[in-house]
């Protein structure tokens, strides 16, 4: 218990609160993502001890990802891209007046997802931690290869896009000092001899697109749009009915919320993979296992706990390469590993022996953080859709604001605000052609990893560097990964036209 | 309801960041022949490390002392040049101080790639406050030498890979120091910071690390310490042998204190240097250092300026050592 001290103080446990109300608010408003949150939040909890700002940042995270289904459900827009799915059944079943009910479900997968991957993160990090001390350069510049070869592929319907954002995230990251402290491609600039600041190039490309996409919306949505959302939103206030399924019924779907959760715990360990594929990952598994196939796409219970605690399980799957190796499981992962270094603390195994009590507290916090998320959406769901009826043109400017303050705040540098403007159109326009944001970012962590250690490790090789490779075990396993995640897909791609063929 | 609830929400996110700051803030008076009102005291590098909390730790002192406010205001970036820039380029009437680390700044200016347009002579030394020797340590448990002696005799005679917190660090001006000194080389590995290094080498992946004797300190008996870089045995481990004892003179540490920009007003020069003795002779300073682990090791003005100056003769000669 003495472990937890971080933790149960009143700051801390204020923090955990805020961070899961806030998230819940965040993540039900339509088009203010987790990620972004998370990415706002950062420069805001800059001046706060450590295991309270960790752990409302990861509160906001998963609280976000589950307080997006209740527009999904109630009003057919998913609150962030991680509930698309639920959307499917969630406005079937609140057409049917079973709205409340379908939030009742999605609320106790969401918590049940949340609770298994918070307790793998518990069981899993600590022990992954041990033989993270097996790790070296070698072993992370095939990792951060490996990460390479799926992020562009695993982050949207479109690879080719995925692997655009991937490449613009490589070259982004080669910008500044690498292990010799030669600046590149810095322009003589001193503000980009260090590279470019990670957290205000989130903040522009998590928040800022977002706020010029919305900000297309201004004044442009017709009347009876307004009216339609109105008579959803009044629809949803006057929802009866119980919110907690019967145990009949939870018993029914206990299958399918454990199932998703463990493939979302998966999805989250793949670097690029978030809560958006989770969340897919889940509802088809329901899908396939189901016995009322026919009710998919009609109103089924079994797609909306699927999804939903798809998309939660990921949250702490993310967290567990994040917190160990410092490779994050997601794009929101990695804005909470840019917030663990702006606190000043380095991932791996410093965090689980010298700071544990503020990892352990940190990982216990997000566990309680699942199952306070439940009890907040089962007291605000109704009013949560009203949400949607919040004026834009009071939103945008604040969520600006805060980008601005943030950017600055990091280092006091006005030079970061302009890299975050500059990200921010660039963000634009990577929406505007359908470019996803995450491999961006991810690439961004992830190539400069993979030269840095590529060129520790051949300082550390006292013989050929490829005989040094292939004396180290682990890094067969990573090569093996490797060749995998690339053979694959063409292996299929060569089936699927095979079957076409005959 | 739920709109207002938001908008509290928000204003409440906004606002945290003053309430952190606000915190910090005490009254100061005018009564003082301090020729500004206020100081801003520049940490070049992100809360939370090491500088960050030294330069926390001193500021109050400073304040009380001084008889104006003293601000601390992080600004990263670029190895600190962007924090020591700013202070540069800013009015020299006693406004800006800036906390410095050692050998980091001398080797940044020396680069003769980083086109900085500053470098000693562009600072005002004021007064170091802390001093953290180097130490090279090995795994527990490891056969091929347990002291400074068989550890220098293995390396004579074996390839050794020994690991450093980066390319320009003060651990990595020590190797080259050893290396000028002891006539042989060792296979450098330059990780991204301690923490990488410490993983290494507790994995066994590198073969030595050099870090400081306060990390070695602080890691207990995770580490096994070899040889200090040092005139005289450490008094924090006293049974580590140091390298004078063994007949090579080196020594080296990572050291930080207070600069401001040269040019710095003549008045403001006295009351700083004053303040900062005696700050750093307050007892309720000392008290908090000794429990961060800070080494209080204060060297003033001309004194500073002077160790600069052998820091910045010793380096370049082993400059061109130090990207091996």
């Amino acid at each position: 218990m003495g472990i937890l001290t971080d933790l149960l103080t009143f700051e801390t446990l204020f923090a955990l609160c805020l961070g899961t109300f806030g998230g819940l608010i965040v993540g039900a408003l339509p088009g203010l993502t987790a990620t972004m949150g998370m990415s706002l939040l950062i420069p805001v909890t800059y001046g706060m001890e450590p295991t309270p700002a960790l752990v409302m940042i990861s509160a906001v995270y998963v609280s976000a990802v589950y307080g997006g289904s209740f527009s999904a459900i109630l009003i057919h827009t998913p609150g962030t891209p991680a509930s698309a799915a639920t959307a499917i059944d969630g406005y079937e079943l609140t057409k049917q007046g079973k709205g409340l009910q379908a939030c009742g479900v999605s609320t106790l997968a969401s918590m049940s997802g949340g609770t298994v991957s918070s307790l793998a993160l518990l069981l899993v990090a600590p022990q992954l931690v041990k033989v993270s001390l097996w790790f070296s350069s070698p072993e992370y510049f095939l990792i951060a290869i490996f990460g390479l070869t799926i992020v562009g592929s695993l982050t949207g319907d479109n690879m080719l896009k995925g692997l655009i954002a991937a490449a613009f995230g490589l070259l982004v990251g080669m910008v500044g000092m690498n292990i010799f402290p030669y600046s590149r491609y810095s322009f003589g600039n001193l503000n980009l001899y260090g590279g470019v600041e990670l957290v205000p190039a989130m903040i522009g490309l998590f928040s800022i697109s977002q706020v010029l996409v919305q900000a297309e919306l201004l004044g442009k949505s017709r009347d009876e749009e307004k009216a339609s959302l109105k008579n959803q939103i009044e629809h949803a206030q006057a929802m009866s009915g119980n919110f907690w399924p019967t145990w009949g019924q939870f018993k029914s779907l206990l299958p399918v919320m454990i199932r998703s959760s463990i493939l979302g715990i998966f999805v989250g360990i793949l670097p690029g993979a978030g809560g958006d594929i989770g969340s897919w990952v889940g509802y088809n598994d329901a899908k396939n296992q189901s016995k009322h196939k026919e009710l998919f796409g009609h109103g089924s219970f079994e797609g909306i706990a699927g999804s939903e605690a798809g998309n939660n399980a990921v949250c702490g799957g993310a967290l567990i390469p994040a917190l160990t190796l410092g490779i994050p499981g997601s794009g929101a992962a990695a804005v909470l590993l840019g917030a663990l270094t702006v606190q000043g603390f380095a991932p791996g195994h410093d965090l689980f022996t010298v700071y544990k009590g503020m990892t352990y507290s940190l990982m216990v916090g997000f566990l309680i953080a699942n199952i306070l998320m439940g009890i907040f959406g089962w007291l605000i769901a109704k009013k949560a859709v009203r949400l949607a009826a919040l004026p834009l043109g009071l939103l945008l400017p604040l969520i600006m604001l805060l980008s601005v303050i943030g950017s600055f705040a990091i280092r006091n540098n006005i030079f970061d605000v302009y890299v975050m403007l500059f990200f921010g159109l660039v963000g634009y326009a990577m929406r505007k052609t359908g470019i996803p944001a995450a491999p961006t970012v991810l690439a961004l962590i992830l190539g400069p990893m993979a030269e840095r250690n590529l060129m520790t490790s051949l300082q550390m090789a006292k013989s050929g560097i490829i005989q040094y490779y292939l004396s180290r075990p682990l890094c067969w396993v990573f090569f093996i990964l490797i060749v995998l995640s690339v053979v694959s897909p063409m292996v299929s791609a060569h089936k699927k036209h095979q079957q076409k063929a005959s | 309801m739920i709109k207002k609830l938001a908008i509290a929400c928000l204003a409440m996110a906004l606002s945290a960041p003053l309430f952190a700051q606000g915190g910090q803030e005490t009254s100061a008076s005018s009564a003082t022949g301090y020729p500004v009102k206020k100081v801003t005291f520049i940490c070049p590098s992100a809360a939370g490390g090491a500088m960050d909390s030294n330069t926390r730790l001193l500021a109050p002192y400073l304040e009380k002392y001084l008889g104006v406010k003293v601000d601390v205001v992080n600004m990263g970036g670029s190895a600190c040049w962007v924090g020591w820039k700013y202070m540069y380029e800013q009015k020299k009437d006693g406004s800006y101080i800036s906390f410095a680390n050692f050998p980091n700044m001398i080797t940044g200016y020396l680069d003769p790639q980083a086109n900085l347009g500053m470098d000693r002579t562009s600072f005002e030394f004021l007064a170091m406050l802390t001093s953290d020797d180097n130490v090279v340590m090995a795994k527990p448990g490891e056969t091929r030498f347990t002291n400074g002696k068989e550890f220098l005799d293995y390396a004579r005679n074996n390839v050794v890979t020994l690991g450093d917190a980066g390319a320009r660090t003060d651990d990595a001006v020590a190797v080259a120091l050893l290396e000028k000194e002891l006539g042989f080389t060792f296979q450098h590995v330059h990780f991204q910071n301690s923490a990488e290094g410490f993983a290494a080498l507790l994995g066994g992946h590198v073969d030595a690390l050099v870090g400081n004797v306060s990390e070695a300190v602080n890691k207990g008996g995770d580490v096994l310490s070899l040889l200090t870089l040092t005139k005289e045995r450490s008094s924090y481990m006293p049974d580590v042998q140091c390298t004078y004892e063994l007949g090579v003179k080196v020594d080296n540490s990572s050291s930080r204190g207070v600069v401001a920009a040269k040019g710095l007003d003549a008045t403001a020069k006295k009351y700083l240097l004053d303040a900062l003795q005696k700050a750093m002779e307050d007892p309720e300073l000392l008290e908090n250092a000794q429990k961060q682990g800070v080494a209080i090791t204060p060297v003033y003005g001309d004194d500073f300026s002077n160790w600069a100056e052998i820091q910045e003769t010793n380096i370049k000669g082993i400059y061109n050592m130090l990207d091996n």
